[in-house]
């Protein structure tokens, strides 16, 4: 056991290391100089230029500009925003608050429901019910986020009372946590609709199929044979069984739950960290950029370790070793 | 275990620890009366700092207009002739001097007086090399204080010194300031000063600021000049990603008004609604695109040909694409300052859309129709280009595609490919491999300083995308910035216009008008009649004159040109002074930006982990009651 965790901590270091160095590579890819991009100003000298060019330490070589990237991501220093002119940490923690606000309830209340509804439909395949949650699921999947986020912003205006922007009504007083909590999660209301329906549906889709399988498993047919009851077979022997795929896919979301929901962040004008990373990019703010990516990539890459250890703790198949 | 229970409680638990977080988040509890506070949405760029001397963006200097003060302020007509800090001036009669008399009951936010040490240090940080400001203060040779509240200017003569200087740079606190950039020239030092929160001396005060979601602005009680003061306790500048949901908002009642500019599509929307008024006024924004006649550039050759370009010119209706792309929201553009601006030049009209003429012009010149329906030059080059076109605006990419057609009829291929600003920047920097670009600018409307983009040394700082070489409009332009009156530059101005006109290393397209809207029936006092409209980067008027619908005060003195004489007289252009309060001065002062925001970062850290572990816990144990083989 200790070996297996030593041998998957030690490629999740690897994984790491190998995403620190693409971040770097890969941004730098992108055509264009920050400095002319930010400061399109007919104004400006060749001096000035220059000089923002310095600070901003452009003019050093790759390797160098490089090493001190690494160096500094160890002292947990992620550099100065291009656009801000402010420390990273202090432009990218508050967007990355935002959105695990938003999208960690989302997510979770996705998964449940379209976990859910992926039992319901497996179980009943190839039933009216099957084809409804089946196809529904496919119609939330394709659904462009814009749309149906524009949709519901009309709706609300219509009936009223729902906030449709931001994360809090800007100049009223709260006179209270409460008050000022049941003003957040108004807010919340639309967008936590939003992305939960555009989310559930690779949930439902794959918890489906994975059902159906285990469904025709012999264990199954046999202990059909001895006389359990169907409510209780599926609840005690095929769901559990069929989340084991699920796992890995749940994983990558709690992950990625840290990397934003651009679309649903734009709808609503959430100041999260998806329109945060967009902007950054238009921008060729690297420093950000990075900050944000190494943020992503090491909740993805610590949500799959843990998700390796609780497989190998649920599947006795997988081996220590 | 009771299993049967369990998926519940863990979903209780969740919930719980959730909202316990959100709680943690809790931002300070302030009470005020809504009735006073005006929410514009904002969906433009977004903000980048405060620090006046290093922003970039619009809604930094509009939300800021009226938090810093000035020597002197623009009137609606863009002549620096407001008084400000300054209550009087003088230009000495060579105009390379200007003396200020400052008023003597001005304070900062944090009680501190405002003296002429001020105005000397804004100057110069102002000519820090990474300040914006430094080309309009470069001027400036000496700077001298005889007292407290006079300052003296010496400066390379020139009548612009008033418009180009004077009114464009803020006076910030130097006993603030110089604990984060004590040498006014250490560019890093400014480059890192955010300045927040910030202590200021306008009629407002910034007293909060949340990054991502909006400013707040707070009126100043003890504003110097008594009839300046606002009638609106709070402003929050409110941003916005995306302009439709922006609109539903206004149109919900959640916001008062939206800038920077919306969509024609969505004025129809707004026109039901009977409190929503939508102004439209000149814009400082234009399209056009640029040809590549760089010298030493690695485009298609056949651009340099004069005729080449006046064909293309001919071949675009201007008037169609405006009503096309814009719904009548454009004006067909002539010259290269848009309407809005002090020195545009109403005798450039719009290039005549005559495909025979171009054709004929094309004929002339000797580009032969080829086998393929595209002309081949004498030279045996194809005018076959690439129309690179800006992809942030899907609008300049269809405008892109109608010209693209209108040029094949007169045997030009042109192929669009629309790319992001990065991309584009560095295809014509620095080795100009384009044909053309289709791209905007925006300029100030007070100055014909964006003229300054054709000069033959802008290609290498990265603006001068048609790499223009004219040593003849070279000299024309650095007569223009050091005349001494008036008429000449007037005179000079026109006269580049027209260089670029006939020279054409722009094919101008439209100049686009600001459409914004407000509630016209919760407030009133809104300042439409200049150009960017009533919330505009320039136009300081409005939120100084807002107030309430109901406010009882409805017959209050508002600040409009409060001296618009002789505007462009250069001797002693000293103006009346609104009348000063004398009362300011024993004020106590007021704590600017208290501690907001007060979220502790780790402890909201610290829930959320403990969030996604329970999470992680519930899944875990859920999952563990599996079947045993």
């Amino acid at each position: 056991m200790g070996r297996y965790i030593a041998k998957r901590a030690l490629t999740s270091i690897i994984t790491f290391f190998a995403v620190l160095v693409l971040t770097f590579i890969l941004f730098r890819l992108l055509p264009g100089n920050p400095v002319l991009l930010l400061f399109r100003n007919p104004q400006l000298t060749q001096q000035q230029i220059a000089q923002l060019s310095a600070q901003f330490g452009l003019n050093r070589p790759l390797y160098e500009q490089f090493i001190l990237f690494i160096v500094n991501v160890f002292r947990g220093n992620l550099g100065l925003s291009f656009y801000y002119r402010a420390p990273v940490t202090q432009v990218l923690f508050p967007a990355l608050l935002n959105s695990i606000i938003l999208i960690l309830p989302s997510t979770i209340l996705a998964i449940l429901i379209g976990v859910g509804l992926g039992v319901i439909s497996g179980w009943k395949r190839n039933t009216l019910t099957d084809m409804a949650v089946l196809s529904s699921s496919l119609v939330l999947y394709a659904i462009p986020t814009f749309w149906l986020g524009i949709l519901l912003i009309m709706l609300a205006v219509r009936i009223g009372g729902i906030p449709v922007s931001g994360m809090l009504s800007i100049g009223v007083s709260f006179t209270s946590p409460t008050q000022y909590l049941g003003n957040l999660l108004r807010h919340l209301l639309l967008p936590m609709i939003t992305l939960t329906l555009v989310t559930l549906g690779q949930f439902s889709i794959i918890m489906r199929t994975s059902v159906i399988n285990e469904l025709t498993e012999d264990y199954v047919v046999a202990a059909y044979a001895k006389g359990m009851s169907e409510s209780r077979l599926i609840r005690k022997h095929v769901v559990p069984n069929a989340l084991l795929p699920t796992v890995s896919i749940i994983a990558i979301s709690i992950g990625t739950v840290v990397a934003g929901a651009v679309l649903t962040e734009t709808v609503f004008s959430w100041p999260g960290v998806g329109t945060l990373i967009y902007d950054s990019i238009a921008r060729r703010d690297y420093p950000v950029l990075q900050g944000a990516f190494l943020i992503v990539a090491l909740s993805v890459i610590i949500s799959n370790f843990i998700a390796d250890l609780v497989y190998a703790y649920l599947d006795p198949r997988v081996k220590y070793s | 275990m009771d299993e049967k229970n369990t998926p519940y409680i863990y979903i209780a638990v969740f919930a719980v620890a959730f909202l316990v977080a959100l709680a943690a988040y809790s931002p300070t509890v302030r009470s005020q009366t809504s009735s006073s506070t005006f929410i514009i949405g904002y969906g433009g760029t977004p903000f980048d700092t405060f620090n006046p001397f290093t922003t970039y963006t619009v809604v930094s200097t509009m939300s800021t207009l009226d938090v810093y003060d000035y020597l002197v302020r623009y009137n609606s007509t863009f002549s620096p002739v407001v008084p400000d800090l300054a209550y009087k001036w003088e230009v000495f009669p060579n105009n390379s001097a200007a003396e200020f008399w400052l008023v003597r009951n001005a304070t900062w936010s944090d009680g501190v007086p405002v003296t002429a040490q001020d105005v000397i240090y804004s100057f110069e940080v102002a000519n820090n090399s990474a300040s914006r400001l430094q080309p309009q203060v470069s001027i400036i040779t000496s700077i001298q204080a005889p007292n407290n509240y006079t300052v003296i200017f010496h400066y390379h003569p020139t009548v612009l010194f008033m418009a180009y200087t004077a009114a464009a740079v803020p006076i910030v606190p130097e006993h603030v300031w110089i604990k984060y950039v004590p040498n006014p020239s250490n560019s890093t030092a400014l480059t890192d000063y955010q300045d927040y929160p910030l202590v200021s001396s306008g009629p407002f005060e910034v007293t909060n600021y949340v990054q991502g979601q909006y400013i707040e602005l707070t009126a100043n009680p003890n504003y110097f000049y008594v009839s300046m003061r606002p009638h609106i306790q709070h402003i929050i500048v409110q941003f916005f990603k995306d302009t439709n949901s922006m609109v539903e908002a206004l149109e919900a009642g959640q916001i008062d008004a939206v800038a920077p500019t919306i969509l024609p599509s969505q004025v129809k929307t707004l026109e039901g609604y009977p409190n929503i008024r939508v102004v439209v006024e000149p814009g400082e924004e234009f399209w056009y695109i640029a040809v590549n006649v760089y010298p030493y550039g690695h485009g298609n050759p056949t651009l340099k040909d004069i005729h080449v370009r006046q064909a293309l010119a001919h071949a675009i209706n201007y008037t169609e694409l405006a009503q096309v792309v814009w719904q009548g929201y454009a004006t067909p553009a002539g010259g290269l300052l848009p309407v809005g601006n002090k020195f545009y030049d109403p005798n450039l009209t719009p290039y005549q859309f005559n495909l025979t003429l171009a054709n004929q012009i094309l004929n002339d010149a000797g580009y032969k129709m080829g086998p393929n329906g595209v002309r081949v030059s004498p030279s045996g080059i194809p005018l076959s280009y690439t129309l690179y076109v800006i992809n942030e605006a899907p609008e300049e990419v269809e405008a892109a595609n109608i010209i693209a057609g209108w040029w094949s009829e007169i045997g030009v291929k042109a192929t669009v490919d629309a790319v992001d600003a990065g991309t584009l920047a560095s295809i014509i920097w620095p080795n100009f491999t384009q044909d053309f670009d289709l791209w905007d600018w925006f300029t100030s409307p007070a100055l014909p300083t964006l003229l300054d983009v054709f000069l033959s040394n802008q290609t290498e700082t990265g603006t001068s995308d048609s790499g223009y070489n004219n040593s003849a409009y070279d000299a024309l332009y650095g007569q223009m910035i050091t005349a001494t009156n008036y008429t000449t530059v007037y005179k000079d101005a026109y006269e580049l216009q027209q260089m670029l006109y006939q020279d054409l290393p722009y094919i101008m397209l439209y100049y686009v008008k600001s459409i914004e809207a407000y509630n016209s029936q919760a407030f009133t006092g809104y300042f439409d009649n200049m150009t960017g409209g009533p919330f505009s980067d320039v136009n300081w008027y409005t939120f100084i004159d807002l107030q309430p619908a109901s406010s009882p005060q409805s017959s209050s003195t508002t600040v409009q040109q409060s001296s618009s004489t002789s505007s462009v007289s250069t001797q002693s252009s000293s103006s009346s002074s609104p009348q000063a309060s004398s009362s300011s001065t024993s004020s106590a002062p007021s704590p600017s930006t208290t501690s907001s925001g007060a979220i502790s970062t780790p402890l909201i850290a610290g829930v959320v982990v403990l969030v996604v572990i329970v999470v992680l816990v519930v899944v875990a144990l859920s999952l563990r009651r599996r079947p045993t083989t």
